[in-house]
């Protein structure tokens, strides 16, 4: 054989030794290469290199993921779950339209969906407006009875500035088990609703203190019978229903307040 | 040197068949089943798709961006898989679409990064051998530090098919390209990790022939 044959027999078997190596090179074409390789030295050491280089691949070591890392993916959940909670309802809908893979024509029917989702939007904004409306009038009505001076008219310092909801976070486990950690996860998840609504709670004090008596009362009366509802429910997905909707609530009553002072309403 | 004069090897490397490493068998109606399970907030379900993927996912995170933004990486995987299981259509297997989410996050993370993971002449220089005693053990540490000295595409194909024993088929629906595509670069891919290992591959002949 030639040296310029047998260097061109070479690179031919270098451009289909990985293949060889693989198991892929069926019948006449692994024969050629087996062949090749039988008779030339060069090409069977790289061949033996890429095998040791091949088996120390698949070997590597399994890399096991920290403990912590499935209560990292739960709080980056929850928080954006809370995130998204307080997204206005329009961005909710276009944001779920978007990886619509099954849109066909994106350009024209982008903006045709745009159309509909804006005359969605609309409906759906006043619809929630109109929900939170009712509500705060439904808190009002409670409290219809209460005779003008049969209560005395709080002081802004005798207003509550926090509302304490109790929430619990639980300790992570004295035995430091992953298991035992992975369990509280829920929990977890429910004292992050808790918490949020809290934050909610108390930072809105100064502008709950502008409310009539009546108001605050049948807030924190509402407040109490959602708790209670979550505080019944099972620890898990009801019990984080529940306090999304405590939490749903406190924001709308005092988003939709905050829209009535701004714009001057009594 | 006449290649017809030289004796015939009795030993060859023989063509390993593809020998991927045993997965978690999940069939469809699994898939679904877990999927339908997670899209209504099932903490079960949730954790049960977290730890039969935890493993690979975190494993690929590592190797590709490294050991400091593993963790980082497989979250925002997790995340985004449990925040887009309501828009998969299962129009790839369910492992498919999040390998696939895995490579994405720990490319884009690098890209985030600025790392530069190109290989100029300066990265071909040899890994410092060990000395002869500890070569076997520490083969696995510099394939190791050797991937990390790859560009990231290299580095993807060669976690996928190599060490994570994807077929090409997955590998290319992973990657998004061709299955022939998918084959050139592996191969280019071991060439260049050949050359980072230099002599510490090593051959298992006997006769100091080469």
């Amino acid at each position: 054989m030639s040296e310029a044959r047998a260097s061109k027999a070479c690179e031919s078997v270098e451009e289909k030794l990985t293949a060889y190596l693989d198991g892929e090179l069926a019948g006449d074409a692994g024969t050629v290469v087996r062949g090749h390789l039988r008779t030339c030295a060069s090409c069977r050491d790289l061949a033996e290199r890429e095998a040791a280089l091949r088996d120390g691949l698949r070997d590597l070591p399994t890399v096991d993921p920290p403990s912590a890392l499935w209560a990292g993916v739960q709080a980056r959940l929850a928080a954006a779950e809370v995130a998204e909670a307080e997204r206005p309802a329009w961005r909710r809908f276009l944001s779920r339209l978007a990886p619509s893979r099954w849109m066909p024509a994106p350009t024209t029917v982008a903006a045709g969906a745009l159309v509909v989702a804006a005359a969605i939007t609309l409906v759906l904004w006043r619809s929630q407006r109109d929900a939170t409306d009712h509500e705060l009038t439904a808190i009002r009505m409670n409290v219809t009875d209460v005779k003008p001076g049969a209560e005395k008219v709080p002081t802004k310092t005798d207003l509550p500035q926090t509302i304490a909801l109790g929430c619990r976070v639980p300790a992570p486990p004295p035995s430091g088990d992953v298991t035992d950690d992975l369990a509280l996860d829920a929990a977890r998840l429910s004292a992050t609703y808790c918490q949020s609504t809290e934050d909610v709670l108390r930072e809105s004090a100064e502008l709950r203190a502008k409310w009539q008596p009546d108001e605050i009362q049948a807030f924190e009366k509402r407040i109490g019978e959602l708790l209670a509802q979550a505080q019944r429910a099972d620890e898990g997905p009801p019990r984080q229903r529940a306090m999304r909707l405590l939490l749903n609530f406190v924001r709308k009553t005092v988003a939709n307040t905050n829209v009535a002072f701004a714009s001057g309403a009594p | 040197m006449n290649d017809l004069a030289e004796p015939i090897a009795p030993a060859l490397p023989a063509p390993a068949l593809a020998d991927p490493r045993p997965r978690v068998a999940a069939s469809l109606t699994d898939d679904a089943q877990l999927i339908a399970a997670c899209r209504r907030g099932e903490a079960r379900a949730m954790e049960r798709l977290y730890h039969q993927y935890k493993r690979r996912v975190f494993g690929m995170a590592h190797r590709i961006v490294g050991q400091s933004d593993a963790e980082e990486v497989a979250q925002e995987v997790f995340v985004r898989v449990f925040r887009g299981l309501a828009a998969f259509r299962g129009d790839s297997a369910l492992s498919t679409w999040i390998y696939r989410l895995t490579v994405n996050a720990a490319l884009s993370h690098l890209a985030r990064r600025g790392r530069r993971h190109e290989v100029g002449d300066e990265a071909l220089v040899e890994v410092a051998a060990p000395p002869e005693t500890e070569r076997d053990s520490a083969l696995a540490a510099r394939i190791e530090a050797a991937l990390q000295k790859l560009p990231a595409g290299y580095r993807a194909i060669l976690v996928l098919h190599d060490v994570e024993g994807l077929s090409h088929e997955e590998c290319a629906a992973i990657l998004d390209c061709r299955v022939g595509t998918c084959k050139s670069q592996l191969h280019k891919a071991r060439g260049r990790m050949r050359e980072l290992l230099g002599d510490s591959l090593g051959t298992r002949r006997e006769d100091g022939s080469k």
